[in-house]
């Protein structure tokens, strides 16, 4: 079975979760009155869980069959990297579940891994890069922090935002249909700041060990043009927002609205390291 | 066997009439015995809650009116109140209106507040109380249990006793969709009033733990903090509370605001984001409107709170009728067995009739064939009784089918049980059973009638 496949079958399989997830809470709201909290969650539901794990294993063969098939590493292509991110996305996702089970949460990051591996199928046909950039367990590494921090960042600044309606809701007096369902307002503050706790560490990681393979093995000829590529810097700008939050967080133990802007805005400027043009991080 | 019930509700009776019927738990079982103990009461059952009263019986060889009667003056008698003072207010119902009224109580459909799921445990104690006085036999408990099971259907299938009902409930659901665990929440009460206690109760069932309580008079505040097991604090202290508190209730006496955006301000930066919840029960408000615009604070005065339980409110009158649907199918499942417990005599007079004449054919036999040995006459025996159960067995299968298929279909009367009567000679047998149908004909043409003239349920005031 070719890499693609497995992945659209690990598409199909977060897509079935993100079903049973949002039916779980549509059955959940439209079987409690009013305006209240409910607080159990509906057994469809529960099959959500192992529905994201059989996505993750798959996404797991598929990108272990491409780099066999390829003789490369997954980061040669589009396909790769985005599939990675969305796997990261699923794994955060699924270890939060766990840890304080969360369906809302699930409910809008996985269709945004979903988006990813979408986007990555679709280049799934490019052609591979070549460039002795890209080789090396240092830039592996560099690379697998850093996608793993976005994908904790990414349930981060969904939290967030789900933090926001939530607050927006009950300052209107307004809390009905499906949005009842959403998680109180400190387990999603809570949530975000956890993610953050354990992105931050590894975004921090894959920046040095970027830095590390550009400046230790030489490869560039004047750091400050590294300094000056755009990415880079964007990538430093989100480093710098989420030191902020964390540090507001532990030191000055900030709570609330406030904090959460620092998350939405971190995360756009996380989007912006996808967009912004780069003179360093090209391999065509 | 008849079913009857008398009783009052707050639907027909004042507040004073209701209070001087009720029954209290140790009275239960004498008012159960002396029910039992009236003639041609074969089971009695009584519900007696604050807003009813009300007496299941089941009665043999009795009129309906006379088993009316009969209740009124134990009624009068047990509770030493003229039958005048609280006639007017009963209402009398039998076999299928008596049957769905229980139903629709059972499922808080009758009760005050709609949906209320007290009653369920006034039925079921009720229920309890008799089969410990030994008063409910295999009728009333059949009925009663009937009852459990379809308030429990409505509890699993309709929202009816679901969400929150009074402004105490409301603050706990709305305090659960800003804090994540109540118990390590802190309750400021201001206020010692019986709103504020009712509204911290309700938050202290849901986990809350810590509770200061601050009045403008100390001893109030601590005698409510000794209830609640909070800490009691001088009035003039509670701006200081407020960093600590998540959970403000305000319910004072007093004629103008009392927390303002400025009071808030300087509380809130040193809150750093801590959500605050304000819920403001006192008319004239005691939080000014102003502090709604403030960021982590949620503020809902009354009229909010009121607009929730509003809301609860509509959504559970729509789910009423589902519930009566649902209550429809468990009376005419009832109704069913009920009915079919008519063809039990039909049944064992066959079985009697049978065997009599099994024995007949035996003594006359042992008479001719003397020779025949002991072991002999055991397999004639046990030949001549697999004989008569095979002949019995369809006869009486199709009696309790037809019984019961009869009800569920068109309700018509049980033409096959008077054919079994008439071909195997039983009408002496089920003479009882044929006066009691008389004596309560009106109801049983409308239990008979069709399976939808069962849900409708008629009051009759005496």
């Amino acid at each position: 079975m070719s890499a693609a496949m497995l992945t659209g079958l690990a598409l199909a399989f977060y897509l079935l979760a993100t079903v049973c997830y949002t039916a779980g809470i549509f059955l959940r709201a439209a079987a409690s009155p009013a305006i209240f909290p409910i607080s159990t969650t509906h057994s469809i539901t529960h099959f959500g869980r192992p529905l994201v794990l059989a996505g993750i294993a798959l996404q797991f063969a598929a990108i272990g069959v491409w780099c066999v098939t390829t003789h490369r590493t997954p980061f040669a292509s589009n396909f790769g990297t985005l599939s990675l991110t969305a796997w990261a996305m699923a794994m955060a996702f699924l270890i939060l579940d766990w840890r304080i089970n969360l369906p809302a949460v699930g409910v809008v990051t996985l269709p945004a891994a979903c988006v990813a591996l979408f986007l990555g199928i679709l280049k799934s046909r490019a052609p591979l890069v070549e460039s002795p950039l890209l080789t090396g367990q240092l830039v592996s590494m560099h690379v697998l922090a850093v996608l793993f921090s976005f994908g904790l960042l990414t349930v981060a600044a969904i939290c967030s935002a789900l933090y926001m309606v939530q607050n927006r809701q009950l300052r209107r007096h307004h809390v009905r249909g499906m949005l009842r369902r959403l998680p109180p307002l400190e387990t999603l503050d809570r949530t975000a700041y956890q993610a953050v706790a354990f992105a931050l560490p590894l975004l921090t990681l894959g920046i040095l060990l970027g830095f590390t393979r550009v400046f230790g093995d030489g490869l560039a000829h004047s750091p400050v043009e590294w300094l000056r590529d755009p990415h880079v810097l964007t990538s430093l700008a989100a480093w710098l927002l989420y030191v902020f939050y964390l540090g507001s967080r532990l030191a000055a133990g900030w709570r609330g609205v406030r904090v959460q802007y620092i998350l939405l805005v971190g995360f756009v400027v996380l989007l912006a390291i996808y967009f912004v043009p780069t003179t360093t991080h090209r391999f065509e | 066997m008849a079913l009857i019930l008398v009783g009052l509700s707050h639907h027909t009776a004042p507040i004073e009439v209701r209070e001087r019927l009720s029954c209290s738990g140790h009275d239960l079982p004498d008012s159960l015995s002396d029910l039992a103990s009236l003639p041609g009461f074969q089971e009695a059952v009584v519900l007696s809650t604050c807003n009813r009263l009300e007496i299941y019986a089941a009665t043999a060889n009795l009129k309906a009116s006379e088993a009316y009667q009969a209740i009124c003056q134990h009624l009068a008698r047990f509770h030493h109140v003229p039958e005048p003072a609280f006639t007017p207010f009963l209402y009398k119902k039998s076999e299928s209106d008596a049957i769905m009224h229980l139903l629709r109580v059972a499922s808080g459909l009758d009760s005050l507040v709609l949906g209320e799921a007290q009653i369920l445990g006034q039925v079921r104690e009720a229920l309890r109380a008799a089969q410990s006085a030994s008063t409910a036999g295999s009728l009333l408990t059949a009925l009663f249990q009937q009852a459990i099971t379809s308030a429990r259907r409505i509890q699993n299938e309709t929202t009816l006793t679901r969400g929150a009902f009074s402004i105490g409930h409301a603050a706990v659901s709305l305090a659960s969709q800003i804090f994540a665990d109540l118990s390590r929440a802190t309750v400021l009460i201001l206020g010692a009033g019986k709103m504020s206690e009712l509204t911290a109760r309700h938050l202290q069932a849901s986990g809350v733990r810590f509770i200061v309580v601050a009045n403008r008079t100390y001893d109030r505040a601590k005698a409510m903090a000794q209830q609640l097991g909070g800490e009691a604090i001088h009035y003039d202290r509670f701006p200081e509370r407020l960093t600590q508190a998540d959970i403000v209730i305000a319910s004072t006496a007093a004629p103008h605001p009392i927390i303002h955006r400025a009071t808030l301000q300087p509380v809130l930066r040193r809150r750093r984001g801590k959500p605050l919840f304000l819920i403001d029960i006192a008319v004239p408000r005691d939080i000014a409107p102003d502090v709604y615009n403030l960021e982590n604070v949620f503020l809902y005065n009354i009229d909010d709170l009121q607009a929730v339980v509003a809301e609860a409110a509509r959504e559970r009158a729509s789910e009423a009728s589902r519930a009566e649907s649902i209550v429809c199918e468990e009376v005419e499942k009832f109704v069913i067995w009920y009915r079919g417990r008519e063809a039990v005599p039909v049944i064992a007079s066959l079985r009697e009739r049978l065997e009599q004449i099994r024995q007949d054919d035996l003594a006359v036999l042992r008479a001719r064939l003397s020779h025949l040995s002991e072991r002999e006459w055991q397999a004639i025996e046990t030949a001549t009784r697999a004989m008569m159960n095979k002949v019995a067995r369809t006869p009486i299968l199709r009696l309790k089918q037809e019984t019961e298929q009869q009800m569920a279909l068109n309700g018509a009367r049980y033409d096959l049980m008077s054919a079994a009567r008439e071909i195997f000679g039983l009408g002496n047998e089920t003479e009882s059973l044929r006066t009691d149908e008389e004596d309560t004909t009106p109801a049983k043409q409308k239990i008979t009638s069709s399976a939808s003239s069962a849900v409708s349920s008629s009051t009759e005031v005496i």
